[in-house]
């Protein structure tokens, strides 16, 4: 269920809660980079699942797992988060 | 090995160290082969580890006066300390009958109380130390360098946080004195007098300790009653023991075993805040640094536990006061889990424990690191790292400890970052400033001295300067080979008469290179510098009086150990527009620093100048043997010229102990034997026999 994310991301919009790159492993994991020194990373390290199509379920830097709601159009992914905030990544090779 | 009830087994690292660590003890004196050489006893001193009640008053400022905490960690390379301010509060003292009241400031904490806890409202200052007593001190002083941080809060509650903004470098020599009543230990107090990067006193600065800990706080654990207390991992290892591992006195408060499920066994991000705000046994959190864990049986947001006083759960906007884990979540009955597969939460106290004091580890700051498996990495990861080859099952491959970066942020993080209710959570690690681990030690029992060769110079004129490192200890010492600027181990800056500080530095730094000799107790090494310009500019760009500040550095058992000396130069202003004009060029043209250095016809621009200042009466005594010692070195097809070179140096020249040495070598290069060579010899032993010069010079002069 993980398929459609996995693989090595790079952030394209501004959205300084999340980081400027996410590699989401087939085996659950995920791990970040994040240059920006201003805040620290909503997604920091941790697991992530996909529980059903378009969704998925991110730990987080303060251990809450967030439900996003995701969709993939060639090689770009765009995230929403609970609150509405829309935010999107391009893969990398 | 010791395998407990629960099937858990330690790990090979054991529980954490105890804290403070083992103290070093200080240096025995070496026996010596002669009876007659028996150095005296040398007295050695050495900064007690610990928390210090800090109070710093700056100068002119009578109703402005800051108190805090310097903590001095000890470890295996020396010491790190980091400090942070709080401004003491003035009230206004009613006189009545018409009189206007009168400022009053108040009291500063009481020393018998220990680590002080103060109002993060009053929170100024953070104190990044770097330099200080890493070891031992011959004598009764050392230098204590800090930057001070200013923290500026942002409008509004606690959760939208603040900015630093670094004020600038101060030392302090620090004198140990008798701690006045009410301090916990009367030989463990320091004061001396605060100054900023140019020398001028700002202030007053005591410290007096008061604890063998760093920082001290609570940790509040409420649960509902079907719910496990983490008190500790089922192998002796708990809270008091995770505290002092990283200077934390943490007393836990194991409270309330009742508290009610609000709508189930599960419970809410904001249903756990509501029950952290409505059963902690005190919530003044100016007063006390306390932290409350609540256990619960399930958890709606997460599985094993969460730091919920964050983003949007945090309801009052006072972030990072409490975390909530969940006793009745069951570990999946899969490999990953270990030993522990399928046992509920609350029932493996090792898995159980380390998520309370990882999500205690997030109410302190801190983020998830999977450098190690320590507590502030997830145990998603931890266990699934057991199935890797080699690895204890989970959870016998839990780590023990914090990784090595986040106990020192525990220990030096400013106040606001780690304290509950400061700073919100997700404060980043690099917009906060924090003390460095390796700090430059002050190499007592070595004195550097810093004599102008001339007490005042024209504008535009280099100043040179005598600089003498002398072992004033009775045991032999290590020292640098050479204090010249091309050697590497000098810097240092100069304050002008506005204040502007200007640094000056050798072309390549690399302390780990520098030759040492070994001084006798006495003996010294001597050099000169000629100083005019650094990387900022010129150094003396003004007439009056400018502060040089000569530092020596070197490598000293892997740590970077300095000495530093001063001395006031007295810049004349220019008597005339010619001077001023000659002056103005030298000033500004680059290239006049490296024929100063290297000299060279290819330096066009600075070989101009510095013709133009031998052409000028008030600055060519200055600058006459720049100019001479480029002539008499041969320079792509132009043959050395000794003679013009001598013709050019007269009793008015202005040489350092160094050019006079180099001159004589000029004249050993050229044969002694010529007349130029002959006329600069009997100049040069003229002018040696009023120089106060090492034995190097004179015998280079004498020998010609």
């Amino acid at each position: 269920m993980a398929a459609p994310l996995v693989g090595n991301w790079t952030k394209t919009t501004a959205a300084p809660d999340y980081p400027d790159t996410v590699h989401f492993h087939p085996d659950g994991r995920y791990d970040t980079t994040h240059a920006a020194a201003d805040r620290h990373p909503r997604w920091d390290v941790g697991r992530y699942e996909v529980p059903g199509p378009g969704r998925v379920r991110v730990s987080t830097s303060n251990d809450a797992i967030i439900e996003y709601k995701f969709a993939v159009s060639g090689d770009a992914v765009t995230f929403t988060a609970p609150d509405g905030t829309e935010f999107r990544y391009r893969k990398q090779g | 090995m010791s395998t407990r009830d629960n099937g858990f087994t330690p790990t090979p690292e054991g529980p954490p160290l105890p804290f403070p660590l083992p103290f070093p003890e200080p240096p025995e004196p070496q026996p010596q082969p002669n009876p007659l050489l028996i150095p005296p006893p040398l007295s050695f001193r050495s900064l007690r580890c610990g928390c210090y009640l800090m109070n710093y008053t700056p100068a002119a400022s009578p109703l402005v006066s800051y108190d805090g905490s310097l903590r001095v960690e000890c470890h295996a390379d020396g010491r790190t300390a980091s400090g942070d301010l709080y401004q003491r509060p003035v009230i206004w003292l009613p006189l009545g009958l018409g009189r206007p009241p009168r400022p009053i400031l108040l009291g500063g904490p009481s020393p018998a109380a220990g680590i002080p806890v103060l109002s993060r409202s009053r929170y100024r200052y953070y104190l990044r130390v770097t330099q200080l007593a890493e070891r031992f001190v011959v004598g009764n002083s050392f230098t204590l360098g800090f930057e001070m941080w200013r923290f500026t809060k942002a409008t509004g509650g606690w959760s939208t946080g603040g900015t630093w903004a670094n004020e600038g470098a101060f030392t302090a020599r620090v004198s140990w004195q008798t701690a006045p009543p009410g301090y916990p230990s009367a030989s463990d107090y320091l004061a001396g007098d605060v100054k900023n990067a140019a020398g001028v006193v700002v202030g007053r600065l005591t410290l007096g300790w008061v604890s063998a800990y760093l920082r001290k706080a609570t940790v509040e654990i409420d649960r509902v009653a079907v719910s496990e207390p983490p008190l500790d991992n089922g192998a002796g290892v708990g809270w008091k023991a995770v505290g002092d591992s990283v200077g934390w006195d943490i007393t836990v408060d194991e409270s309330d075993a009742n508290v009610a499920e609000p709508s189930g066994e599960s419970w809410s991000d904001a249903e756990a805040h509501a029950a952290m705000l409505a059963r902690r046994d005190a919530s003044n959190l100016d007063a006390e640094w306390r932290y409350h864990v609540l256990c619960v049986r399930r958890l709606d947001s997460t599985e094993r536990g969460i730091m919920y006083d964050a983003y949007g759960g945090d309801s009052n906007n006072v972030p990072r006061e409490g975390c909530v884990i969940s006793s009745h979540w069951v570990m999946p009955n899969t490999a990953e889990w270990g030993t522990v597969k399928g046992v509920r939460f609350g029932k493996a106290p090792a898995p159980y424990f380390r998520t309370a004091v990882h999500e205690a580890g997030h109410a302190m700051g801190l983020y998830h690191n999977t450098a190690d498996h320590g507590y502030m990495n997830t145990t998603n990861v931890i266990a699934g790292n057991s199935l890797d080859p080699g690895s204890p099952a989970f959870p016998a491959n839990i780590r023990w400890a914090y990784h090595p970066d986040d106990a020192k942020r525990l220990r030096h993080m400013p106040d606001i970052y780690v304290r509950p209710g400061g700073t919100p959570f997700g404060t980043s690690y690099g917009t906060t400033p924090i003390s460095p681990t390796d700090l430059c030690f002050e190499f007592d029992g070595l004195t550097l001295t810093v004599t102008p060769l001339l007490d005042a110079v024209p504008f535009g004129a280099p100043v040179r300067v005598n600089v003498e490192l002398t072992n004033t200890s009775a045991a032999p010492l290590p020292a640098p080979a050479s204090l010249g600027l091309k050697g590497g181990a000098v810097k240092g800056l100069v304050a002008d008469p506005s204040g502007t500080v200007r640094v000056f530095s050798p072309v390549v730094i690399c302390v780990e290179d520098t030759p040492l000799v070994t001084l006798a107790p006495g003996e010294s090494v001597r050099d000169s510098l000629t100083l005019l310009r650094g990387p900022n500019g010129p150094l003396f760009p003004l007439a009056g009086v400018h502060k040089v500040t000569v530092e020596v550095h070197w490598d000293r058992d892997g740590a970077e150990a300095e000495v530093s000396g001063q001395a006031d130069v007295m810049v004349t202003p220019a008597v005339d527009d010619a001077h001023a004009r000659a002056a103005a060029a030298v000033l500004s043209t680059p290239d006049a620093l490296l024929m100063l250095a290297i000299g060279g016809d290819h330096l066009v621009d600075g070989v101009a100048v510095v013709q133009a200042a031998v052409q000028n009466p008030v600055l060519a005594p200055h600058f006459a043997f720049i100019e001479a010692k480029r002539l008499a070195r041969r320079f792509g097809k132009r043959k050395a010229n000794l003679k013009a070179a001598t013709d050019l140096i007269d009793e008015h020249t202005v040489m350092s102990p160094a050019e006079v040495k180099r001159a004589a070598e000029m004249v050993s290069d050229d044969g002694a034997d010529s007349a130029a060579g002959k006329n600069l010899a009997k100049k040069l032993k003229g002018r040696v026999k009023g120089l106060k010069a090492g034995d190097d010079v004179k015998a280079a002069v004498d020998a010609l």
